[in-house]
This record gives C-alpha cells, sequence and structure tokens, in this order.
C-alpha cells in the first residue's frame, strides 16, 4: 500500500500530531471567542434550554437573513483555511458525518438544540421518495448557496385512523427560509443542481416523540423509531454490556430496569440483558416487576414469566420460592 | 438449586418496541436527511470540551 510521506511523516512523529491538534483546537477557540459568535453560543444555549427563538435575535437572523448567514459562515470558514493552511492533515475539531450527497458539520451544539451546516451535492442516481418521515424535532433552516427541489409534506389527522398526506411541490435557492415547527410536518430534497450549503439550526423537544416514517402510496404507517437517542444509546450500551458478560454491571442494569423514570425499551432491554446472564437474578426482577400494578412492564413481565415457567418446569419450581424478592 | 442458562435471542421484545434512534429507513431517497444528527453509541473518539 502507498502511503503519502506527508501522512507517513505525520503518523510516525507524536509530537507533531500534538502540535496539529493543538493548533486546530486554539483555531477553534479562536473563532468560539470572536464578538460576532461568542453572542451565538450563549444564544445557543439558552435556545437548548428552552428559550423562545424570538428571544435569541443574533441566532435567528443566521436562519433568517441571508446576509447574516453568509457573514457568519464566512468568519467559519477563514478561521478554518488558515488552521489548516498551517496544518494540512490536521482534524478538524467539529464534528461532522458524510453519507452519499450529504456532508453535515455541526457548529455549535447545547442542550437540546443544535446549530449546523449541511452540504448537498447532485446525484447521479436520484431515488424518488416513497416514504415521507415526521420526527418531533423543531428546525429552522436558511439556503446559503446553491439551489435544490423537493417536497413538503404535511401530515392529516395524526390519530392513526385516517391518516393523509398532503405533499407539496418545493424549490430552495439562496435566502430560502424553512421551518419544521411539530411532528406533522416534514421535507424531502430530492434533486440538488450542483451542490447547495444550508444552515440548521434543530431543537429536539424535552421529551422526543417516536419517529414515524409513512408510505407515500397510500399514506399508511410503516415504521415508527425511538426519537430518544439517549434512550438508543442505553439500549446499545446495554447490549454491550450483555455482550461482555459483565457480571459486575449487573446491579446497575437491574436498577435501570426498574427505574420508570426510563424508556419502556431501554428497561426491557435491561431486563433481557439480567435473565441472560443470571437466570436467577432475571427471575427475582422479572418477579417483582410482575406484581408493580402501576408499572407499564407489570403486563408484559408477567406474560414472560408465565412463558418461562411453560418453557422450564425448573424454573416454574423456583420461580415459586418467590413473591416479591428485592436484593 | 441449579437453572438452566437462558439464551438472550430467546427472550422476547415488548409488543410495542420502537426502532433505535435513527434507524427509519433511508432507502427509499435521495438524500439521508431526514434525521440529522451524529449519534455515539459506546464512547466519543475526541474528548468533548474541544467539540463545538
Amino acid at each position: 500500500m502507498h502511503t503519502h510521506p506527508a501522512i507517513a511523516a505525520l503518523r510516525d512523529d507524536p509530537d507533531l500530531q500534538r502540535r496539529s491538534h493543538t493548533h486546530l483546537g486554539e483555531v477553534s477557540g479562536a473563532w468560539r471567542a470572536r464578538d460576532d459568535v461568542a453572542p451565538i453560543i450563549e444564544q445557543v444555549q439558552l435556545y437548548g434550554s428552552g428559550t423562545a427563538l424570538s428571544e435569541c435575535p443574533d441566532l435567528h437572523a443566521l436562519v433568517c437573513d441571508h446576509e447574516a448567514v453568509c457573514r457568519f459562515v464566512g468568519g467559519w470558514q477563514s478561521h478554518l483555511i488558515d488552521g489548516l493552511r498551517a496544518h494540512p492533515l490536521g482534524e478538524v475539531p467539529f464534528r461532522q458525518s458524510s453519507s452519499p450527497g450529504l456532508a453535515t458539520m455541526q457548529l455549535v451544539s447545547s442542550g437540546r438544540a443544535t446549530l449546523r451546516l449541511l452540504v448537498y451535492e447532485q446525484r447521479e442516481d436520484e431515488i424518488a421518495p416513497t416514504t415521507a418521515v415526521f420526527t418531533s424535532n423543531e428546525s429552522h433552516e436558511c439556503v446559503i448557496a446553491g439551489e435544490a427541489s423537493g417536497q413538503i409534506y404535511h401530515l392529516h389527522d395524526s390519530d392513526y385512523s385516517n391518516t393523509q398526506i398532503i405533499a407539496h411541490n418545493a424549490f430552495w435557492f439562496p435566502g430560502t427560509v424553512l421551518q419544521i415547527l411539530d411532528r406533522t410536518e416534514a421535507r424531502q430534497i430530492t434533486k440538488v443542481n450542483g451542490t447547495m450549503l444550508l444552515m440548521q439550526l434543530s431543537r429536539v423537544p424535552e421529551k422526543p416523540c417516536p419517529v414515524r416514517e409513512f408510505r407515500l402510496s397510500d399514506d399508511r404507517l410503516v415504521k415508527t423509531s425511538s426519537g430518544d437517542k439517549r434512550a438508543s444509546q442505553k439500549v446499545m450500551a446495554l447490549a454491550v454490556l450483555g455482550a461482555m458478560d459483565q457480571m459486575k454491571a449487573l446491579d446497575t442494569i437491574e436498577a435501570l430496569a426498574l427505574d420508570q423514570a426510563q424508556d419502556d425499551d431501554v428497561r426491557w432491554e435491561a431486563l433481557r440483558q439480567v435473565l441472560a446472564q443470571s437466570t436467577r437474578h432475571g427471575l427475582c426482577l422479572l418477579a417483582d416487576l410482575a406484581v408493580r400494578h402501576d408499572d407499564p412492564l407489570q403486563k408484559p413481565a408477567s406474560r414472560l414469566q408465565a412463558d418461562l415457567f411453560e418453557r422450564e418446569p425448573d424454573l416454574a419450581r423456583f420461580g415459586r420460592d418467590i413473591k416479591i424478592c428485592r436484593k | 438449586m441449579d437453572l438452566p442458562k437462558l439464551d438472550l435471542s430467546t427472550l422476547p421484545g415488548l409488543d410495542t418496541a420502537q426502532g433505535l434512534f435513527g434507524s427509519a429507513s433511508n432507502a427509499s431517497a435521495s438524500y439521508d436527511d431526514r434525521i440529522v444528527d451524529i449519534m455515539v453509541y459506546i464512547y466519543d473518539v475526541l474528548p468533548p470540551e474541544i467539540l463545538g
């Protein structure tokens, strides 16, 4: 494999890595301390803790005033470009992601709010959407440069009995402002001419609702997924702890299963992991949950308990000996 | 009493179980922008204090 000499030099030189890392950290710090950036960071903090966007004037301007957002992004770019000129292989200290046709860069994030840049690129393999996805996030966007087209969806009668999705064609061009304020609205970009750069400010609600995906051909709900990132992280972490056979974590996992303030999917995953790691602990936990009449997991816990007792006579014998078992 | 070991795959999920965050299918669109978020599942590679 051929490695570029500059990359090879950086790989073999921890001092150079540290210098590059420190320098780009300083570049980011200098940008954040700018007179026109510090108030934005403060206002993202306010907005992220629940303040109305109208009470954050500088931040609001970034998603409704084309001139203001261009100035802000120009300042950010000049700092970053200077930093990368000094350390071309340095790591840009902003969270970023990329998928086909779309790159994102998170500029400021605090609490429930995130200010990010989205870059859309024209794709050869344009796919017409067959579903629309509705989230409970609030989102404010302003196009900085470029053009695109797509759809805006409105979901009517969201009680699942008679759902109807109304789609309108939409066009994005420099200065276009779009707000998605609740979980009955969504937008989908389908075609980009060249490249489009967009500033997006989004806020997750305090209690995120599930994300719903509807089929556009008949407006039927096809998938529901968690709108709560923390809850899904916990489900993943539980699966990792279980796979690592971490008996040491058993008490913590049990406490999670019993904590009604946690998401139901997290609590159930905790119960499954305890059952798989220690049948004895798991049956005690199951017995405990199965008698909690104010708990949403009571019914599924009773059902699972009955299934296990039927499946394994030894478990039934052990189960009869425990009524309520708390450690 | 020695109790039999339970296999995780035989323990059912909830009837109301939802997909993980961000798992809404994206195969049906040109751009995967319907949920824009960066999710760190297990741990951060970069310490959070240097990230914006």
